[in-house]
């Protein structure tokens, strides 16, 4: 391996607001090497390779390109750079062919010549085993080929360092594999890819080094034949990870939900939901493993009624009042909460689904209450007591309780969004990715919260991605695969591994 | 048969005025700009090459025709591609409301047509509307009066230079669109331009030269308007305005495809005028009302467009998908 | 592959963290200034006129007669009712830039009731059967378009401008019918012998009905908004259908009911045009305020206090401008080129609220900090 740098960072410095979200980075990338930038949600990653990609202009800092200062005010300079960058969400224009979407932006003769353009695609695709037609509409595509073009579309602009945002988050095991094949061959082409990701076995398997950011930091560059996932783990973090989360035993077990034959058909006519079972109780937590986008937003937007769901599926609700038996298929969310069914629900977009921006705490504490009873107008009294409440109890930062949520902190956004659904006292309690982007702090605060809920006897439904909280907050967990279930396992007794392998690979003798 | 000659020939005329403003219109909804200026765009651009015509024409004795032309067609041009630029200024480097801004731009253009008009009338003290006569013979000299080519030459040759024109400006629109480079880039600017963005495009750029350009288009259609249509007779009847709304309607008829714009205007144009045929086509008496419900006829119709497209959830027919947002790179 | 070597952009944009009220106040009074000056400068230019008779003319136009001061208040009221209507559409995110058509349907079904029913009911009767009917038009006219957005996803800014020229024409076939061999539909007791139907003076002012309803009206506005269950479903929509349906929202019905609600204030314009103010009907009653009330609901952004304001200046601006047009007799459109002249002034002035720029060099010391401190002191 060529140990020149192809790319050097220079105390970059970007800030959002107050938020500095890259402090002083100072690293590089070598010629011919994988690079992970490994770092959890919300270190600073995606921001850093941004302003190597143009998206972003660092307020501070420099970059220099073989050794030479340049300045990326736009993806225009990156390219000529030769820097490409393959993001998260996708940056296709779906009504434009494969071919278009390549050619797009590039300087040359004013007629397209697509049709040379396809051939050049072909040349590329046979290179590094690439399959795509070039004359596919994107919105045609799966993700993966979507994933693919992009990369293509990298490679035919002739960038030597790809950046890759997260890769891996929407692939299957399979195209994981075949991406990381590609991936080894450009290396060995003299390409510099750097991978953003968060997921260590990933880090191990595929990159040369390893740099780590932590908060915004930037924590140093390990080999990966030096590193294991114990040394990354803490530099991650920055501790060992022992999370002190307060489990008691669950007691007094008693059935809330129970969902069977689930089945919900996705946006792209794909089973996004197949043939569901599990049954929640009350007094336990109920951990939801599995690869976002594995299916755990349709499930729990169908407990919620907020989802289509296919003939054949049940979910049944049992009242702890009177131990009755409700149908929830079917009903609207109003109709839901008109039943009678405590059922609370912290969405995993807070501000566009669980919380209206604009409106302060007051406000949004009416968001499902506003309509109770038949005078006009809305009673204001009681919501603006139970946000000064629970901006007490949760400590939550804002200049007052009708000062707009928008303005808030993530975390302080969350605390408002948990605490309301709480304070609704439910029987059920689903949350989706209730930590994400929250410092450890707060983070504690919302398991502490839930513990609390489960010992008053509410049936908690955690959908997380960090396994070693899954194991540490819950008590038994659900795997979702590909968005089938593939095993319900013992919190207490399961490990890591064993959930990772279930998030990737369907057991089949277990499947109900 | 002579009557049904005459629909054709008017329906030809006049669609040329419509096909100007909806081919600008075209250029600027792909790059992502629902410019609702288009009727003030008209009459700014009808206005302008009225102007310079007319002033010319005022201002000496034996007018050179080339330099004629030349005023009137770069006046018109220049005009309202500044009213373009207003529109632009604001909405793309201000991020100012689309809707918002073109509807003041309708308004001020048309405020500044006709108020620009009345004012030459009254500065040279013509009583009535002002006419810029030669300049208007310019745009309505046709090759059928060399030729006399009969009825043929009267369907298809009879026209003044402008209609010619759209006609090719609107086949070069549609090889820009779909066969080049830069087409290419502006339609993705429309569609998505974070990607247009990421991809190394310069958007506000496309935006400004498709909207501003856009806008010389539609001035175009009040040039044609003026000169070709009122033989050099500065109107101020609200006429232009109302065609400008039909040029809005027909890129959502045409599904935002130049093309189908060369057609849609005729058709436009013909609904427009049968009520003045019809009666002697079909030798039937028809009462004012049929005008008017036979007028009515293409805002119905693009209505219906609009609907079946939306219904048929057609990717190609659909609007382009960002048109009407503005578009700042670090929103998070 | 060449290396370039650019500058640091000189001037960056971002998006301040949130509206600040004393920047929001500096740039629109900036605004306002600037757009006077200008106009100012516009008027002496084309009409000749010295600054002092220029400036005596604009700024007494509105105020130094009664009946000037009612005229104004008369435009004030409509534009200011118009935007009303326009505004819970608006802050739902329904674009429904059909006022012009809603308020001519009104109208037009109005001028109908008057036309036919005559003396044949007592004006009690009558005047109700004319609002009512004013109202259910007007509203389904809004409520056509947003039928087609919540059930195909229609683009209803494109659909209400269209229903705009239907209603041009369709009042066209009724006035055409009407006029007969005269000219021109006038005002309809001529035409039918009966002013049964007008609505008569009110406070001894001709047009108090039209103020009381509008004042009415905005404040009536005001409470609904921000009041009311009603205001509560609208704003939520506004922000985002998912939060809607999270909340168990009906949004479809939130848009329908809405979008009825809109069309009909609209069409109460209508109505109050052909039975208080000029008691006809043509093609182009309400004139542009159907458009100008557009502008005037997205620059008040929705808050009927706010409206009141920009309707006033607005009209205020377009009286003195049309003041000094009569001095020198000008053409009646300038009215319009100097209200737009305020328009864009104010619209491009929201930039400075919304964003802030940021300047080279300056960026590490001052930008980052200042928006640092900014967010601190919240």
């Amino acid at each position: 391996m060529d140990k020149t740098a192809a790319v050097s960072l220079h105390d970059i410095t970007k800030r959002f607001g107050s938020t500095v979200a890259n402090d002083h980075v100072s690293m590089e990338i070598r010629k011919g090497e994988i690079l992970s930038l490994l770092g959890e949600n919300g270190s600073g990653k995606t921001t850093l390779m941004n302003m190597l990609s143009g998206i972003y202009f660092p307020d501070e800092g420099e970059i220099r390109i073989g050794g030479e200062p340049v300045t990326i005010r736009s993806p225009h300079d990156a390219f000529a750079c030769g820097i490409g960058m393959i993001h998260q969400h996708f940056k296709l224009v779906d009504v434009f062919t494969a071919v278009e979407n390549v050619v797009l932006g590039l300087d040359g003769p004013l007629k397209l010549d697509l049709k040379k353009a396809a051939a050049q695609i072909e040349e590329i695709c046979a290179r590094y085993g690439f399959k795509v037609d070039p004359w596919q509409k994107v919105y045609d595509m799966s993700v993966s080929q979507k994933q693919t073009l992009e990369i293509i579309k990298v490679l035919y602009r002739g960038a030597r360092i790809l950046i890759l945002d997260e890769p891996t988050a929407v692939l299957t095991p399979q195209e994981t594999d075949r991406l990381f094949a590609i991936i080894r061959a450009m290396r060995d082409d003299g390409k510099s890819i750097v991978i953003i990701t968060h997921k260590l076995n990933e880090v191990l398997a595929v990159s040369d080094r390893v740099a780590i950011l932590r908060r915004g930091a930037y924590l140093g560059c390990i080999e990966t034949k030096d590193a294991t996932e114990q040394i990354l783990t803490e530099m991650m973090v920055g501790q060992k990870v022992e999370l002190n989360i307060r489990r008691t035993e669950p007691r007094d077990l008693k059935k809330r939900l129970s969902v069977r034959g689930l089945t919900v058909v996705g946006p792209e006519g794909l089973d996004a939901l197949e043939d569901v079972s599990f049954d929640a109780y009350g007094g336990e937590i109920l951990g939801i493993a599995g690869i976002s986008g594995s299916g755990q937003k349709q499930l729990l937007e169908s407990i919620a009624g907020l989802q289509k769901v296919e003939p054949g599926s049940s979910i049944v609700y049992t009242a702890p009042e009177d131990e009755q038996e409700r149908q929830l298929i079917g009903r609207t969310p109003l109709e839901i909460r008109e039943l009678g069914v405590l059922l609370s629900f912290v969405p995993e977009d807070r501000l566009g689904m669980g919380l209206v921006g604009s409106m302060g705490m007051t406000g949004n504490m009416l968001l499902k209450t506003y309509g109770v009873g038949h005078q006009l107008f809305v009673k204001e009294e009681g919501a603006k007591k139970l946000a000064e409440e629970i901006m007490e109890q949760l400590a939550v930062v804002t200049p007052g309780i009708n000062t707009p949520v928008r303005r808030l902190s993530g975390g302080n956004v969350q605390k408002v969004l948990v605490g309301r659904e709480i304070a609704a006292k439910p029987a059920v309690l689903m949350t989706a990715y209730a930590v994400r982007g929250l410092d450890i702090n707060t983070s504690y605060t919302i398991y502490n919260l839930l513990c609390e809920q489960k010992e008053k006897g509410t049936a908690v439904i955690y959908v997380g991605e960090d396994l070693d909280v899954l194991l540490a907050l819950c008590d038994r967990i659900l795997v979702l695969c590909g968005g089938r279930c593939n095993g319900i396992l013992d919190a207490r007794t399961a490990t890591k591994e064993e959930i990772g392998l279930r998030m990737t690979k369907l057991q089949e003798t277990d499947h109900e | 048969m002579s009557a049904f000659f005459g629909l054709i020939q008017s329906a030809i005329v006049y669609g040329t005025i419509i096909m100007f403003g909806a081919l600008g219109e075209t250029l600027t909804e792909k790059g992502g700009h629902l410019n609702l200026g288009v009727p003030g765009l008209v009459v700014m651009g009808g206005f302008a090459g009225f102007a310079a015509g007319f002033v010319y024409e005022k201002s000496t004795d034996s007018p050179s025709m080339f330099l004629l032309l030349l005023f009137s067609f770069l006046a018109a041009l220049v005009f309202s591609a500044l009213g373009g630029l207003i529109y632009c200024f604001l909405t793309v480097t201000l991020k100012a409301n689309q809707n918002v801004t073109g509807l003041a731009l309708t308004s001020f253009g048309v405020g500044v047509g006709l108020f620009g008009g009345a004012y030459l009338s009254k500065l040279y003290g013509v009583a009535g509307s002002a006419k810029a006569a030669v300049t208007g013979t310019l745009y309505t000299a046709n090759l059928n009066s060399v030729l006399g080519w009969g009825i043929p030459g009267d369907l298809l040759l009879s026209y003044g230079f402008l209609t010619y024109l759209a006609v090719v400006l609107a086949v070069v629109m549609h090889l820009f669109l779909n066969k080049t480079r830069y087409g290419l880039n502006l339609k993705a600017i429309g569609e998505n331009p974070a990607t247009a963005d990421a991809a190394g495009i310069n958007v506000d750029k496309y935006k400004y030269l498709s909207t501003c350009i856009g806008a010389a288009i539609c001035g175009l259609s009040g040039l044609c308007y003026v000169f070709q249509y009122g033989s050099g007779n500065w109107s101020t009847n609200n006429n232009m305005q109302a065609l400008g709304w039909l040029a809005v309607a027909l890129v959502i008829f045409s599904t935002w495809k130049p093309l189908n714009v060369i057609w849609g205007s005729y058709l436009f144009a013909l609904l427009y005028w049968l009520y003045n045929y019809i009666g002697t086509i079909f030798e039937i008496k028809l009462t004012q009302i049929w005008t008017d419900i036979l007028q009515m006829i293409p805002y119905v119709v693009t209505i219906i467009v609009l609907v079946v497209a939306s219904v048929r959830e057609k990717r190609e027919s659909q609007p382009p998908s960002s048109l009407g947002l503005s578009y700042f790179r670090e929103e998070r | 592959m060449n290396k370039k070597t650019v500058k640091e952009p000189f001037v960056r944009i971002v998006k301040r963290p949130y509206a600040d009220l004393k920047v929001t106040v500096i740039a629109n009074a900036a605004a306002v200034v600037l757009a006077l000056l200008l106009s100012l400068l516009l008027l002496m230019a084309v009409s000749g006129l010295g600054p002092d008779k220029v400036l005596g003319a604009f700024f007494s136009a509105s105020v130094s007669t009664g009946n000037r001061l009612l005229a104004f208040l008369q435009d004030a009221a409509l534009l200011l009712l118009i935007a009303i209507g326009l505004a819970p559409a608006f802050k739902m995110h329904f674009w429904n830039i059909g006022a012009q058509g809603q308020i001519l349907m009104g109208g037009l079904m109005t001028a109908i009731c008057m036309y036919y029913i005559k003396d044949a009911v007592p004006a009690a009767v009558l005047i109700p059967v004319m609002l009512i009917s004013a109202l259910l038009i007007s509203g389904v006219w809004c409520l056509i378009p947003a039928f087609f957005k919540v059930r195909f996803g229609a683009n209803e800014t494109l659909f209400t401008l269209m229903l705009n020229y239907v209603a041009i024409q369709i009042v066209m076939c009724f006035t055409d019918t009407w006029k007969g061999t005269k000219s021109a539909f006038g005002v309809i007791d001529r035409f039918t012998g009966s002013a049964n139907g007008y609505l008569g003076r009110l406070f001894g002012i001709d047009i108090g009905w039209t103020l009381l309803i509008s004042m009415l009206l905005t404040v009536l506005m005001f409470i609904y908004l921000s009041r009311t269950k009603h205001g509560y479903e609208i704003a939520v929509v506004g922000e985002s259908l998912n939060t809607a349906r999270y909340a168990g929202i009906n949004d479809r019905k939130v848009i329908l009911r809405t979008a009825f609600i809109s069309g009909a204030i609209c069409g109460l314009a209508g109505f109050l045009y052909v039975s208080n103010v000029s008691h006809t009907i043509s093609a182009a009653t309400g004139g542009n305020f159907g458009f100008t009330a557009i502008i005037v609901a997205w620059l008040g952004a929705f808050n009927p206090a706010v409206m009141t304001v920009i309707s006033l200046l607005l009209t205020f601006v377009s009286k003195g401008a049309g003041d000094v047009r009569n001095l020198a007799g000008l053409d009646s459109s300038i009215c319009d080129v100097v209200v737009c002249i305020f328009l864009f002034f104010i619209l491009g002035c929201t930039f400075f609220t919304r964003y802030q720029l940021v300047f080279r060099h300056k960026a590490d010391k001052e930008g980052g900090s200042e928006l640092k401190a900014k967010e601190a002191g919240v």
